[in-house]
């Protein structure tokens, strides 16, 4: 699943460190999540999204999942 | 963050009690079973001398992670992260049929050498399927 959560970070000027704190995740996960080795839970895309301001499907890209 | 301070106290009592166990039972082995037999008395006082430094250094690290925010903070993500979580759980999944084919294996192969060995090798692998289809009812109701 493609996000373009290293853009949002970058036009905030956040480092993966500040947004895993914010959300309440280690960086390692923002870096799966980025590189799309992991697939984030419903409650940490929303967290995510939310924390942009933005709505999930802003930030994450379903586009490639099977079945929708 | 007071929810997992609650729990870090609670993890401390716990692992409180454990040593005064522990320092029970070493002292109950020293007086009754280190005079008949020295060697083995002592290296199970060592066994147990070990858990108990482990359940103080545990303890001493929740201490001191309590008294700073950071620390407590960092603590709290490391053991709720969610990519951590399902790592614990696909180890876990992928553990149990890695073991059960080795004892398998060993237990063909201890059946040539001795067969009470074998037999309680595949006491173990019937044990583990036991308790693995127990946990399947219980999580297939719980979820």
């Amino acid at each position: 699943m493609n996000t373009i959560i290293p853009q949002l970070r970058k036009q905030n000027k956040l480092s993966q460190e500040e947004l895993a704190l914010a959300v309440g995740v280690t960086r390692q996960t923002i870096t799966s999540i980025e590189v799309g080795k992991y697939t984030a839970s419903l409650v940490l895309a929303y967290k995510i999204a939310k924390y942009f301001g933005k709505s999930i499907e802003e930030v994450f890209d379903f586009s490639d999942v099977e079945g929708l | 963050m007071d929810n997992f301070k609650k729990t870090l106290k609670r993890r401390n009592i716990y692992n409180i009690c454990m040593i005064a166990v522990l320092v029970a039972a070493a002292i109950i082995i020293y007086f009754s079973f280190v005079p008949s037999n020295h060697d083995m008395g002592m290296f199970i006082i060592g066994i147990l001398s070990g858990l108990t430094a482990l359940l103080v250094a545990l303890t001493l690290k929740n201490c001191f992670v309590m008294r700073n925010n950071k620390k407590l903070q960092a603590m709290h993500i490391k053991e709720n992260d969610e990519r951590q979580a399902m790592i614990l759980q696909k180890t876990g999944a992928t553990l149990l049929p890695i073991c059960a084919f080795g004892l398998g294996i060993a237990a063909v192969t201890a059946m040539f050498f001795n067969p009470l060995i074998s037999l309680t090798l595949i006491s173990v692998i019937g044990f583990m399927a036991l308790i693995k289809a127990a946990l399947r009812l219980y999580y297939g109701r719980k979820l």
